[in-house]
């Protein structure tokens, strides 16, 4: 298996991201965070800059906490793939309202574009649908890109996006976690005082 | 992933049983054991250690006041000896 991704990452966040509402978004460290900073910094945005692999299961908490709002992954293959096990635990807690998208670009980007596995042996979404994902998909062009927008926000969809390798400029969002955790907060009516 | 609490300022509160402790069998278990308050604490997380059956309900619960009320992350540390050491060999 090869990386036969062509889309452009910055051109898929912004339109996965398109009129958030009140989407609640957790972003996996490196470039989905810039991608979604680029798409339009909001407080409703749950940045990581680190935490590897957790994306994921950050998402799994807000879901089961918060029922009633939709929760968006948006994560990278590596990201994902360290947190694999994460899929199996979030298909057995059967949360509705959680939906992830993986910006599959078959490097690791952050450490010098390394293949990943996606880009050797590892369908992504074959995993997640053998962990019990019912809905799974491999987006390869904009406009499968676009009818994911929509789906992302009303399913438990798991949905692989081939993107390019190509790096697009950092444009990165606010890194200061205390900060981050209250905006989120402040932004979903959850605030302590 | 300890950094997600600790540069977020959010509670975080787990209970540990130990193993690797006391009357340990299983060789295996022993370098983690023996190095987890070390690795918790330079990570950031304030350890607790319950070792006998009295002091475990208010251990755990000043722990978790702790983690809740002031948001750092704590561990309780339920020790081996308090738990009982897996019996391998009858």
């Amino acid at each position: 298996m090869r990386n036969d991704g062509t889309l452009n990452r910055r051109a898929v966040a912004a339109t996965l991201l398109r009129d958030p509402g009140d989407l609640m978004v957790v972003t996996g460290l490196g470039a989905p965070s810039y991608d979604a900073a680029a798409a339009g910094d909001r407080p409703a945005n749950f940045y990581l800059w680190g935490a590897m692999g957790g994306a994921a299961m950050i998402g799994l908490g807000l879901a089961l906490a918060q029922p009633a709002r939709r929760v968006l992954v948006l994560t990278g293959d590596g990201e994902m793939l360290m947190g694999m096990g994460s899929l199996a635990t979030i298909a057995a807690a059967g949360a509705a309202n959680l939906a992830i998208a993986v910006l599959d670009n078959a490097r690791y980007g952050e450490t010098g574009s390394q293949r990943s596995h996606t880009g050797l042996t590892t369908d992504l979404a074959a995993v997640a649908a053998a962990c019990g994902w019912t809905a799974t998909t491999t987006a390869r062009d904009m406009d499968e890109v676009a009818a994911l927008t929509s789906r992302l926000r009303r399913e438990a969809l798991f949905a692989v996006i081939r993107i390019s390798a190509d790096e697009e400029p950092r444009h990165l969002p606010p890194r200061d976690g205390a900060y981050l955790t209250d905006r989120f907060r402040r932004a979903i009516g959850v605030a302590s005082d | 992933m300890l950094s997600l609490p600790v540069n977020c300022g959010m509670p975080f509160f787990t209970l540990v049983t130990m193993r690797g402790e006391w009357a340990e069998f299983n060789p295996w278990q022993v370098p983690m054991g023996t190095a987890t308050p070390t690795v918790l604490t330079t990570a950031g997380v304030h350890v607790r250690r319950a070792d006998r059956p009295d002091d475990v309900a208010e251990i755990v619960a000043a722990s978790a006041a702790l983690a809740f009320d002031s948001a750092v992350p704590v561990a309780v540390l339920l020790s081996q000896r308090l738990i009982g050491a897996k019996a391998f060999v009858k």
